[in-house]
């Protein structure tokens, strides 16, 4: 049985010159970031432009991964889609790869309801029997999966396993924790790579996130100290973090941006797939000199 | 003046005509001392300092600080309506002997950046007293973000830091990460259901109203988390947690305070427009305090 602990990278898709899924450079990240203690990928979630790739590209990508990771920590395939239909083929899919867990958000865009909601995940958990972990990302979908929602689906649909908890009410995150279905836990890892030890001091188990791509060691140490009790490091290590967090949003953000610290620390993973803006040339000197002031190429290292 | 530690957000007793009930106010101030506490906050949100006369914010900030005498620092909500009235009770809480203010920004009446710099530059030219802050947007309508709190504290240098009640722990930290020409922030955290939480992320202490029911609970959660007992401190906030998810599935304050009763500590009901308990929610608060083992883990007075 998957139970998910320590920092796992919400895997960035790296795309080529053309805009293709370049799967040798996805095979680059897995091995760097396994270099660095991460404990699992999360391969096509927001991160990963799961959603704007087609299912092809996003079958290519979970195989890719699976294979290159070779068992050595477990892989989780976002299938979540607008369509039940596609979310319930890629679940089916992410079985036959050899995935070790899917996960999906909600039904977005259309407010289809509780029951929407419910019948949604219980086509994907009746298309593959791998254990679900629900991605709980209201400020994205306009939808809260609460607590009462998840017991409630979790006793309809046995293979619900956990959740993505990516909100900043901890409250709610904790009376999920909390939750006992059937006897059991579930296992919830949080989503704000900027409140990471905030989670783990309300108990989360571990921790996805878009930023464990960029500083996967930096974070595995805060996690590490803070489970060690040495709850000052882990504070100061996090600041760290945050600060170069709060640089990404000072220049507004977004996925490209992530992908120009990547290619900074010599991974080159092209830009972000349309809606996502490319980032102006102007934007990475001023990124790239910030970084340079935070001393980020001093703590967080390249290849 | 450095607060850390837990500090009880200072409940408001009153009788059954309705009044302030200054001999539980005394009884309250001894129990959260002997229960470890390292400060008091009076005449805030739990407080109800807003649905108080001016004269009745006076004499409680006073009574609080005799009773205290010096043991820990009390610090006197004066934010109001008017910045007239806030101003006064600045003045009037320095006189008391008070160690600090603290303030929410304007509320009701949207006044702008500028409104509330002055706002603050009023009260803390009023009185001597250091000035925290008191950042609740959920109940002003006013976020002091990290760039407007720089200003204020640049403008008005009594300002020495910020009780913050937002779950937004990231401006949280770049509060505490502000370094304002070499002056380092104050932060306390307001949502106790985060404690840990905001412990984690480097506030450096707690104010709120939990802590007047489970003083003792709290502090022992904020002193293991502070010795690196980290899955104590999280089993502690846990159990936090489900008293302050049954008190808020009433009416809070009331339901704070009919907790406060069932301490041992009488505290009446909320003043309105906050409604009483009724006899039967009385008796439904009790049946879920006493399945959570609220009677097990809280310290009666």
């Amino acid at each position: 049985m998957t139970w998910l602990t320590g920092i796992m990278p919400a895997l960035l898709t790296p795309f080529d010159a053309e805009g293709n899924v370049n799967t040798a450079m996805a095979r680059e990240l897995v091995e760097f970031q396994l270099t660095q203690g991460i404990t699992g990928f999360y391969v096509c979630g927001g991160t990963g432009e799961g959603i704007l790739q087609t299912e092809e590209e996003r079958r290519l990508m979970t195989e890719t991964v699976v294979d290159q990771v070779k068992g050595r920590v477990p892989v989780i395939s976002h299938i979540g889609a607008i369509t039940t239909a596609a979310a319930a083929r890629l679940a089916a899919h992410a079985k036959e790869a050899g995935a070790d867990g899917i996960s999906s958000v909600p039904p977005f865009y259309f407010s289809v309801g509780f029951e929407g909601v419910k019948g949604h995940y219980a086509e994907i958990g009746a298309a593959s029997d791998l254990p679900i972990y629900i991605y709980n990302v209201p400020h994205a979908t306009g939808v809260n999966v609460t607590p009462t929602m998840l017991k409630d689906m979790c006793e309809a649909i046995p293979t619900i396993a956990g959740m993505k908890f990516t909100s900043y009410n901890f409250f709610e995150m904790r009376q999920i924790i909390d939750l006992e279905i059937r006897g059991k836990k579930l296992n919830i890892v949080s989503g704000p790579d900027e409140l990471m030890v905030a989670a783990q001091a309300m108990g989360a188990h571990g921790a996805i996130g878009t930023f464990y791509n960029v500083m996967p060691q930096l974070f595995v140490d805060a996690y590490t100290a803070f489970s060690a009790g040495e709850v000052k490091k882990a504070t100061e290590l996090q600041a760290r973090a945050n600060s170069v967090i709060g640089a990404y949003f000072g220049i507004g953000g977004g996925i490209s941006a992530i992908k120009a610290m990547m290619k900074m620390l010599g991974f080159d993973c092209g830009a972000g797939r349309p809606p996502n803006p490319p980032l102006s040339e102007e934007k990475v000197e001023q990124l790239k000199a910030t970084l340079t002031d935070l001393g980020f190429f001093d703590f967080v290292p390249g290849r | 003046m450095w607060l850390t530690g837990i500090t009880p957000a200072f409940l408001t007793p009153f009788g059954e005509d309705g009044e302030i009930n200054y001999k539980v106010v005394r009884d309250m101030v001894e129990f959260h001392i002997a229960n470890g506490v390292a400060g008091e906050y009076v005449g805030g949100s739990t407080g109800e300092g807003f649905l108080l006369t001016e004269e009745e914010r006076c004499k409680l900030a006073e009574t609080v600080i005799d009773q205290v005498k010096g043991r820990v620092p009390v610090i006197i909500q004066v934010g109001a309506l008017t910045t007239a009235e806030a101003s006064r009770l600045g003045a009037h809480a320095e006189k008391a002997g008070a160690d600090a203010i603290s303030s929410v920004p304007p509320f009701y009446f949207n006044v702008g950046l500028e409104g509330v710099k002055a706002h603050y530059a009023a009260i803390t030219a009023a009185c001597n007293l250091p000035m925290y802050i008191y950042n609740i947007p959920g109940a002003t309508g006013v976020n002091v973000s990290p760039a407007l709190c720089k200003e204020i504290v640049e403008q008005s240098p009594r300002v020495v830091g910020m009780k913050f009640t937002s779950y937004n722990f990231f401006e949280m930290r770049q509060l505490i990460d502000l370094d304002i020409d070499g002056k380092k922030l104050n932060i306390v955290s307001g949502p106790d259901e985060l404690l840990v939480a905001a412990q984690a992320m480097g506030a450096h202490g707690a104010i709120g109203s939990t802590y007047n029911v489970l003083p003792k609970l709290f502090v022992d959660a904020y002193d293991a988390f502070n010795a690196g007992d980290v899955k104590k401190a999280s089993e502690l906030q846990g159990l936090g947690n489900q008293a302050i998810q049954t008190f808020l599935s009433f009416q809070s304050i009331s339901a704070l305070k009919e907790m406060m009763t069932l301490i041992g500590l009488d505290c009446g009901s909320g003043r309105r427009p906050q409604r009483p308990l009724t006899g039967e929610e009385k008796e439904i608060l009790k049946g879920r305090l006493d399945e959570i083992g609220f009677f097990d883990f809280a310290v009666m007075a």
